[in-house]
């Protein structure tokens, strides 16, 4: 039976995440911020209060709530996950590039576009898998700590931010197309993300920023409508950054 | 039957005014080993990137193996095998891992890569360093593999750039009986600037020069048309050495080739008379000799006729 390339290159990102320790660092990350965001939430109040209470300060701090664990998760992932991604997603292609094995491969029947993709596709695949792992830890402390709580706003809300964090993977293999170097393409990933926050700041435009899904998250948790306008952004986006890398790369010389 | 033909390549690099390759026609046979000679900067890594489809030329056209040859061109991929200058390859994969890797990217079956993969190693002598990982593997053991890579899709032409130039004498030993031993199977288009080794195992040759073919033709017939017999005379003391020159100046010899230090090496159309002629000035003069022999011209007397 013949072999699918696709799957043949997907297998060989996976094996190679595994084995530099990517994936691992990754999975540790979101496992860490999937135990610590319900227990923080939980034990932050008392903490306060315990501090407070040798200056003879009184603090009214309401009991923390699921919605308190799964904002903290959000607020955890939003700031040093996008740091960890970016980190790890910035030599997907660069590195290949500075190290000359994607010349290796792409002399073998392997067609640019496949050879992106693939690219892509693991990343997030590599992603997901993490977010999943860090989600189902959250899932379980929080019922631990706080009891019921409703599963489909808390999946919601997880796959929100898996968009924003997918946004900020996307632009950074992008740059790790189009630079030489994966430092390069790493720095340019932190500065656009920056710029994509602070659009979301400029009036109606501003509104299809993908930095306004991390608002979304909490239109989702408090049971209101969320807005489409950052999830058209946020797809516009990673079309635009999977459609340039393979129309530049199609003409990339070895 | 002809595999390989260049017209008129052409490739201008972006931001550079002069050309890396300038017209450049080459046509080569099925089933031999193609030494592509040139100096530094010649254009050979430029025309083997572009006949392995990794560049696109400026102008000008090649076909290989019945394939037009094209940036991306995923069918002519499917019919060559490429080895660079310095093997770039996984590092965290095993030998046998890269190999059957790369058998289920050009189509096999997993049984089929590893049964290929299995046969490349023991062909390149790898075998017993299949589990090993590949940044443990010595020059000589990667460039092997690295050819060993290049065989696994059954090419019919396999492209070398400079296979040689960053081993040692055992390493390079090692791989020239190896590209020896596919001789028989595909066509060798080899890139080297190390003249022995392209004596040693290529059948026709190409001397390229800024761009341009300089020459192209079978070695035999390479030497027979550019180097005539020799003399070479090396003197028992540099006096005698610097007493001989001069000596040589009124006569009429096509070429002296150089030089050096005590010795002399003498090209002519007739060089009966040249030898004739030395002999008389050395018993003349009364010239102690270490040595006078009469030898064949080499490739590297042809290559520094042509571009030094």
């Amino acid at each position: 039976m013949k072999t699918n390339l696709f799957w043949t290159l997907i297998h060989k990102e996976w094996t190679e995440q595994l084995r530099s320790g990517r994936l691992v660092i990754l999975l540790a990350v979101f496992l860490f911020f999937g135990i610590s965001s319900p227990l923080i939430a939980k034990f932050i109040p008392d903490i306060l209060q315990s501090l407070m209470k040798g200056q003879n300060i009184i603090l009214h701090i309401p009991a923390a709530t699921w919605q308190d664990a799964i904002a903290q998760f959000v607020k955890n992932l939003s700031q040093m996950g996008l740091f960890v991604v970016i980190l790890l997603s910035m030599g997907t292609v660069a590195k290949e590039k500075e190290n000359g094995t994607a010349s290796f491969l792409l002399v073998k029947p392997v067609s640019r576009n496949l050879f992106i993709l693939s690219k892509f596709s693991a990343q997030l695949l590599v992603l997901f898998v993490s977010i999943s792992l860090g989600f189902l830890a959250m899932v379980f402390y929080t019922k631990v700590f706080f009891g019921t709580f409703p599963m489909i706003a808390f999946v919601e809300s997880t796959l929100v931010l898996f968009l924003y964090l997918t946004v900020v993977q996307f632009v950074t293999i992008l740059f790790s197309v189009l630079m030489k170097t994966q430092i390069v393409a790493g720095l340019l990933a932190f500065v656009t993300s920056f710029i994509i926050s602070g659009v979301s700041m400029l009036g109606k435009p501003g509104l299809f920023s993908p930095g306004h899904l991390l608002d979304e998250i909490q239109t989702c948790l408090n049971g209101s409508l969320m807005d489409w306008k950052p999830f058209a952004g946020a797809f516009i986006i990673l079309l635009c950054c999977v459609g340039i890398s393979l129309r530049y790369f199609r003409n990339w010389e070895n | 039957m002809t595999i390989i033909k260049c017209n008129g390549l052409e490739k201008q690099y972006k931001g550079e005014s002069g050309f890396a390759l300038s017209g450049l026609n080459l046509s080569v046979e099925e089933k031999t080993v193609f030494g592509f000679l040139g100096p530094n900067g010649a254009g050979k890594t430029t025309t083997i990137k572009i006949l392995t489809g990794m560049m696109r030329p400026t102008g000008g056209e090649a076909t290989v193996a019945g394939e037009q040859v094209r940036l991306n061109s995923v069918s002519l991929r499917r019919k060559i095998g490429y080895l660079g200058q310095e093997p770039r390859m996984y590092g965290w994969m095993k030998g046998l891992e890269l190999l059957v890797f790369v058998g289920k990217v050009f189509g096999f079956s997993e049984a089929e890569s590893k049964k290929r993969a299995n046969e490349m190693l023991l062909m390149a002598g790898l075998s017993d360093a299949a589990n090993k990982k590949i940044s443990a593997y010595s020059g000589g053991m990667l460039q092997r593999l690295g050819i060993a890579q290049a065989l696994m899709g059954k090419p019919e032409v396999l492209f070398l750039d400079e296979p040689t130039s960053s081993l040692d004498p055992i390493g390079r030993k090692e791989v020239l009986e190896f590209i020896q031993l596919l001789k028989k199977d595909m066509t060798i288009f080899m890139s080297t600037h190390i003249l022995s080794d392209v004596e040693r195992i290529c059948d026709t040759v190409a001397i390229i020069d800024k761009g341009k073919l300089v020459v192209q033709d079978k070695m035999l017939e390479l030497r027979k048309r550019y180097a005539a017999k020799q003399l070479e005379i090396i003197f028992e003391t540099p006096d005698a050495f610097l007493s001989f020159l001069p000596l040589t100046e009124g006569l009429n010899w096509d070429i002296l080739l150089n030089a050096e230090l005590r010795k002399v090496t003498i090209q002519s159309t007739d060089i009966d008379r040249v030898r004739h002629e030395c002999l008389g000035l050395i018993s003349v003069h009364h010239f102690s000799i270490d040595k006078f022999e009469m030898k064949d011209a080499s490739l590297e007397d042809v290559f520094v006729k042509l571009i030094g």
